[in-house]
């Protein structure tokens, strides 16, 4: 229901129309919040329910990956793609638990070395 | 030169041709692996094809699609894991073969039965899409407005969820698809000055971040530490003569739900697979058979799953409503190559329905081959830690979704979906409608307000044809739970779940 109401909300802060129509650009808006408003309230009055959350081992997992995944683009833009990429997969092997010294060099090193040529060589993206 | 012939003539580039072996390669592998879905892999390879032309594109992201549906039988036979949801119903005997020690058997006659019903499918493609383009074309603003309705409407009455959180993902996709330039008057919403945005949220960005990012995310939440064991014996290869007899009818069977079901918007092989078993089931000499081995219910399942393919490719390209969850992401990339999926599109290009056939012909006879290759080497890729395929996936993410305006600013909108895909899940909100709602937000809005401005609400109610499709999306949202609490008056018990005691769980 909030996020139909701030929707609502965003659609009025729009600038009236300048061109002479029916519908202005912020009825679509608008409508649209109304509804989600609408369908949330109906849901709210109903039990509130959730899926059990038996995975506490997969939920640091999963915001470890997460972590990684932002740190490696915030890096990206700083020191560049081969470095970033390649500190980015050797954080998430350590941090998903493999402690194989061959796996953590070698898995970053071949996916960071195939998508750069993937990317960069053959598709000429500048990376 | 006809249609036909320059629509094949366009699968003669070699280039074309790798492009569709590198597709099978793929989609294989993504079909082999639990856990990442074909529209997962499709997603991915958005950003990957975005930078070919729309011919190479199109073989990869197609062949993808129909080898995931031949790759995904394998994890389903060999650890009663579907690799895909389309092979959700592949396990209610492929497995219990397997455990008999026809693992073989149950590898070739799944193939086989995809193999048809993909052919199936495509001759549906092939013969229908044209003519239906051609009825959809007198489709004004409030046809197409009801249309994209149903559509909305029926992914969110099979996204699994309750309807109404459905449609609050559906609404949340609309708004995100008021982001950018109005339709009618070209003014600025919710854009805050930002150039990013100015054409709206990056669409191949949001989906990769709710489907593939969130996708593996969820995985890694979700995943015990143990790997799969699968199965080693695989016994005999090749059915027996009566086997191959019994195969006949399950064939029929398969091929006609999976007709049928393919080419309502948004239902896909998952639903085709389970219809065509209990039908199959239905009318067998054997049922007793069926959930504990039947190779006439594999066969029915993988027939019916595949011919979904075909037909869903016709919906999604001729009315421009996706035939199921793949084909919503598929849009964003032909969007983006300037094909705009609707009436349109076939009557300017009627050769792309051929050019199209013919990929999904050729992905069909590569699949084919690969699935008859012995399948031990893959069944020991199953053993794998899903670690590595995080990382490796998780990383392609991030620079597929770069590549696809060199942006940075998209890598991050990716990642915030991501985070939006699995705050979702975690409430029980599908992500299939959000994605439908960004990716027909512009044509339900545009067409809304143009069918108001011409004769306001009555241009839409005095149309036999958009009410029509309108009364079909109020029948989809509110006839299964009319039918749910008639029959359990009948029976006199209290409504909870539909009775499933005829699928094996």
């Amino acid at each position: 229901m909030a996020l139909g109401i701030v929707m609502v909300v965003l659609a009025s802060s729009l600038p009236p129309s300048t061109v002479l129509t029916a519908f202005a650009p912020q009825w679509w808006p608008t409508t649209v919040g109304v509804l989600v408003a609408a369908l949330g309230a109906i849901l709210a009055l109903r039990t509130s329910e959730r899926e059990d959350d038996d995975h506490a081992t997969g939920s640091s997992r999963m915001l470890a990956l997460l972590a990684s995944a932002a740190a490696g683009l915030v890096l990206w833009q700083f020191v560049g793609f081969l470095p970033a990429m390649a500190a980015m997969s050797v954080a998430m092997l350590l941090l998903l638990g493999e402690r194989r010294l061959l796996v953590i060099v070698l898995l970053p090193l071949i996916l960071t070395s195939v998508l750069y040529t993937f990317f960069s060589e053959l598709l000429k993206v500048p990376l | 030169m006809t249609p036909l012939l320059d629509g094949f003539a366009a699968l003669g580039d070699p280039f074309v041709l790798l492009c569709i072996a590198i597709g099978a390669a793929i989609g294989m592998l993504v079909g082999t692996f639990p856990g990442i879905t074909a529209t997962m892999a499709i997603a991915l390879a958005s950003g990957f094809t975005l930078t070919l032309d729309p011919v190479p594109g199109l073989a990869v992201l197609l062949t993808i699609y129909v080898a995931a549906n031949f790759g995904d039988r394998v994890p389903a036979i060999l650890v009663n894991t579907p690799g895909t949801p389309a092979s959700i119903a592949t396990t209610f005997d492929g497995y219990p073969m397997a455990k008999k020690g026809l693992a073989g058997v149950a590898l070739t006659t799944s193939a086989f039965a995809s193999a048809v019903g993909s052919v199936l499918g495509i001759i549906v493609l092939m013969t229908a899409a044209i003519p239906l383009s051609r009825i959809a074309l007198e489709f004004g603003p409030a046809e197409t407005f009801a249309l994209v309705v149903f559509g909305l409407t029926m992914m969110v009455t099979v996204s699994g969820s309750r309807p109404v959180k459905g449609f609050i993902a559906g609404g949340l996709g609309l708004f995100l698809a008021t982001v950018g330039r109005d339709p009618i008057t070209g003014a600025d919403r919710f854009t805050f000055g930002e150039l990013a945005v100015a054409d709206g949220v990056p669409f191949i960005a949001a989906i990769i971040g709710l489907f593939g990012v969130a996708e593996i995310l969820d995985g890694a939440r979700r995943r015990q530490d143990q790997v799969l064991e699968p199965i080693r014996q695989f016994g005999r290869w090749w059915p027996t003569r009566s086997e191959l007899r019994r195969m006949g009818k399950p064939l029929a069977i398969g091929a006609g739900v999976g007709a049928v079901v393919g080419a309502i918007p948004a239902t896909g092989g998952d639903i085709g697979g389970i219809i065509a078993w209990s039908q199959a089931k239905r009318a067998s000499k054997h049922p007793e058979e069926f959930g504990h081995g039947s190779i006439e219910g594999l066969t029915a399942v993988d027939t019916s799953s595949n011919a979904t393919l075909g037909p869903s490719v016709t919906t999604t390209l001729a009315l421009g409503i996706p035939g199921d969850s793949v084909m919503a992401v598929m849009i964003g990339s032909l969007i983006i190559w300037g094909i705009q999926p609707g009436p349109a599109l076939f009557s300017s290009r009627p050769d792309l329905v051929f050019t199209i056939a013919g990929i999904m012909l050729l992905a069909t006879a590569v699949a084919l081959g690969l699935s008859l290759l012995r399948l031990r080497g893959v069944a020991r890729l199953l053993e794998l830690h899903p670690r590595y395929l995080w990382v490796v996936v998780l990383a392609a993410c991030m620079v597929g979704t770069f590549a696809i305006n060199n942006s940075i600013v998209d890598v991050g909108v990716m990642l915030v979906f991501g985070i939006l895909g699995i705050v979702m899940r975690r409430f029980g909100f599908p992500a299939g409608p959000l994605v439908l709602g960004l990716i027909l937000g512009e044509l339900a809005e545009a067409n809304l307000r143009r069918a108001l401005e011409i004769g306001g609400p009555a241009n839409i109610l005095t149309s036999p044809i958009a009410v029509g499709i309108l009364l079909l999306s109020i029948a989809a949202v509110a006839g299964p739970p009319v039918v749910q609490r008639l029959r359990a008056r009948r029976a006199n018990q209290p409504t909870t779940e539909p009775s499933r005691k005829d699928i094996p769980s």
